[in-house]
């Protein structure tokens, strides 16, 4: 498992230079049904009362297939979200201002054969929805690896979706810091985009013709979204939790540490991870004061699976006196061995006796057993004094 | 959130809280201490009666001092410890001498209480947080001669104040005396004798005893050295093991610092015997300040040994490179035995010596 920075790199609504030119060069999107007709590729719906008919009606901004889960993650999204109860029903719209807000995007294939697709999703202020041109500044990324300079990966993937079956993007987007819109704008709008051969990038320019777009292209949906006011992050830090999948599973029980370095009181941390454990529960940390004594830190434990891929987003907040010049916060993740792995673990010279003595005096009721944590990588950001 | 997933600990060494006793001058009163375990500076040989003041001051703080008495000459020996709290602590001190030993085991130690000028079994310290605690009378002593086996003393000071109480503990394993060492600053080991630069050669004796209860096991033995290039060093037990074996590290030239040699041994129990460490120093040029040490360790095997280990805070790893023949994997172990030979001054002997 490694912990890879993703702070070197603006992560959060971000240039995807792929669409940067989209409407100049891209024609417009083909008719792929004709009026009053089902939709005959992956699709969304306007709304929670159409079927994939074109062309749609009723509201054309409440995307059901937008799924927004909030601050927190939904366990087991691609099957979650893919039932038919799930389909039947919407999130609520709001977006947590300051805060990594957890997205997914669900589709219906209206053909009548399997059919793949790529997927976008777009935050847009409102007054950038009648040009594409601009949505790529807008694009909102996925919690897939990434390595900086790279910018952050904004696809993810419904593959082989079966005729009539409803899917679920691969990956979860995440909005990791909504701040109220810009000027001329009022609010966000939320565009997903089927990005396949057959739903190329719009090429629009009015009001008429976004209308004209989500009424006839269900390979685009469209929800608009409440930001929910908040108090924005003084500091973010996004860092990516990956085990390989050939990783032997082990123990699967891992350890994530912070340990805050010259922080006054005042200051807060919050942690939120893009999915689940092993057992569905969040791997978070709520909004609290951090330790400001020295060598105190939070953790908190997780069941990982080979083949985990995260995006932890680490939140802190100023509420007083600015840090020490060079104030810190390391973020550690550790290897809890499992009893078969210890006696090598321990010939390679790879428990940490010191972090394994504090896991198991922070942890002890927890009923996680004997302690011998490996070190497995580190992150950290560090504040200058301006 | 699954806030039961979310704990708060510390990787930092915790302080006592109360008047606590080194084991070496770069020891701060936190626990799991660092070794070595053997250096405590916080007892002090004097061959005579001096304000005990005199060793409550942050230069005095920072400086050992000789431990080895005059024979047939009174000794007065001091004690200090530090208020590693933030309130004002009160307490006494006890101090307990034993002929050289390897391992510290209060049966060794424990029926030999030193006494006080006024006769009094204890020492009483008093020190505002964070200051310096010295005995308000010394200890006098009078050796009439090394018993058999040994060449020199141990020493052991005892802090107890009212939340440390430290009661002499029971050693029921190898990780007990370890966990004696490293977790309990109410008690400071002094295993030290001084040896002279010059001398073209010289032995130190300390007996070796293993209780008769505990399983056998075994330990690494590791000579190093500062400051000893140029001379041999070996050592040799004067009786075979119950099994009939023979616990010896041949002369070897030491080259330079650090790790010389190491060997390891089986300690069987009820094995007793006097263990020798020989110096050969042709040059008779050593530095005031040089050292050599023998350090024992116990390879912690996985299992509730481990737990114990880990969980106390004993373990680190020996990396055995330059141990036997063969280079090695690092192994966990627990420090159980420290003894040091140090050349001359800057130990500042004795204050009036």
């Amino acid at each position: 498992m490694l912990l890879k920075s993703k702070s070197s790199h603006t992560f959060g609504i971000g240039y995807d230079p792929r669409i940067r030119f989209g409407s100049r060069t891209i024609p417009r999107p083909k008719v792929v049904a004709q009026a009053a007709s089902t939709y005959s590729g992956i699709y969304c719906r306007p709304n929670i009362d159409n079927g994939g008919t074109i062309p749609a009606s009723g509201t054309l901004c409440t995307c059901p297939d937008i799924w927004i889960s909030g601050t927190q993650p939904l366990a087991n999204f691609q099957t979650a979200l893919a039932t038919d109860s799930s389909y039947a029903t919407a999130s609520g719209d709001g977006i947590q201002q300051g805060q990594p807000n957890y997205i997914y995007v669900r589709a219906r294939n209206g053909a009548s054969q399997p059919l793949s697709t790529q997927v976008q999703l777009f935050a847009l202020p409102c007054g950038v929805i009648q040009w594409p041109a601009k949505w790529g500044q807008y694009s909102i990324p996925t919690d897939i690896e990434y390595q900086p300079p790279n910018p952050p990966v904004y696809i993810s993937n419904i593959n082989n979706l079966a005729a009539a079956a409803t899917g679920v993007a691969q990956n979860a987007f995440i909005w990791s810091d909504p701040e109220t819109p810009p000027p001329g704008s009022d609010h966000y709008c939320l565009i997903t985009w089927m990005n396949n051969a057959s739903n190329p990038f719009p090429n629009t320019f009015g009001q008429l013709d976004i209308s004209n777009l989500i009424l006839n292209d269900l390979g685009y949906g469209w929800r608009n979204v409440s930001l929910q006011s908040g108090s924005s992050p003084t500091v973010q830090m996004v860092t990516q939790l990956d085990i390989p999948v050939n990783t032997p599973a082990g123990s699967r029980q891992y350890y994530i540490i912070v340990i805050p370095s010259g922080f006054p009181n005042g200051w807060q941390v919050s942690m939120s991870c893009s999915q689940t454990d092993a057992k569905g529960n969040a791997i978070a940390i709520p909004q609290q004061n951090l330790p400001t004594q020295q060598g105190l830190f939070l953790g908190v434990y997780a069941w990982l699976d080979p083949g985990f891929s995260a995006t932890l987003t680490f939140n802190l907040y100023q509420n007083g006196a600015g840090p020490a010049n060079n104030a810190s916060l390391q973020v550690q993740a550790q290897y809890q061995s499992a009893p078969h792995e210890l006696k090598r673990a321990l010939a390679l010279g790879v428990v940490d006796f010191v972090t394994s003595r504090a896991l198991q005096s922070a942890f002890r009721g927890f009923g996680l057993g004997p302690t011998a944590a490996c070190p497995l990588g580190s992150d950290n950001v560090t504040l200058k004094r301006p | 959130m699954t806030a039961s997933n979310l704990a708060i600990g510390s990787i930092a060494p915790q302080t006592y809280q109360g008047i606590y006793v080194r084991n070496n001058l770069v020891a701060q009163g936190t626990v799991p201490e660092q070794p070595p375990f053997n250096l405590c500076p916080d007892i002090i040989h004097s061959d005579s009666q001096v304000p005990a003041n005199t060793f409550a001051t942050p230069a005095s703080w920072q400086q050992m001092y000789s431990t080895d008495p005059i024979i047939g000459a009174q000794n007065f020996y001091y004690v200090r410890g530090k208020n590693g709290a933030s309130a004002p602590d009160t307490g006494t001190m006890a101090l307990y001498w034993a002929p050289a030993q390897v391992f510290n085991f209060p049966a060794a130690w424990k029926g030999n209480a030193l006494t006080t000028l006024s006769g009094g079994e204890s020492s009483a310290v008093s020190a505002s947080g964070g200051n310096i605690a010295v005995g308000d009378e010394p200890f006098v002593w009078t050796p009439a001669s090394v018993p058999f086996g040994s060449s020199y003393f141990n020493f052991v000071c005892q802090s107890v104040d009212r939340a440390n109480p430290n009661p002499i503990p029971t050693i029921g394993s190898w990780l007990d005396l370890s966990n004696l060492l490293s977790n309990k600053p109410g008690f400071g080991f002094r295993n030290t004798a001084v040896v002279d630069g010059a001398a073209p050669s010289w032995m130190h004796r300390q007996m070796l005893s293993v209780p008769a209860n505990f399983s056998p096991a075994q330990l690494q033995l590791v000579l190093s050295a500062q400051g000893f290039t140029g001379t041999t060093v070996g050592l040799l037990c004067d009786m075979f093991t119950p099994s009939g074996q023979v616990i010896a590290i041949d002369p070897v030239n030491v080259v330079g610092d650090g790790i010389i040699v190491g060997t390891t041994a089986t300690m069987e129990p009820g094995y007793q015997t006097s263990l020798a460490i020989v110096c050969w120093n042709p040059s008779g040029s050593l530095s005031p300040g040089s050292s050599l040490t023998l350090s024992m360790t116990y390879a912690v095997q996985t299992g509730a040994d481990l737990e114990f280990a880990m969980t106390n805070g004993l373990l680190r790893y020996q990396h055995e490179q330059g141990i036997g023949s063969s280079r090695i994997g690092p192994t966990p172990v627990a420090t159980v035995a420290s003894i040091t030979f140090m050349v001359g001054a800057p130990l500042q002997s004795a204050l009036h010596r």
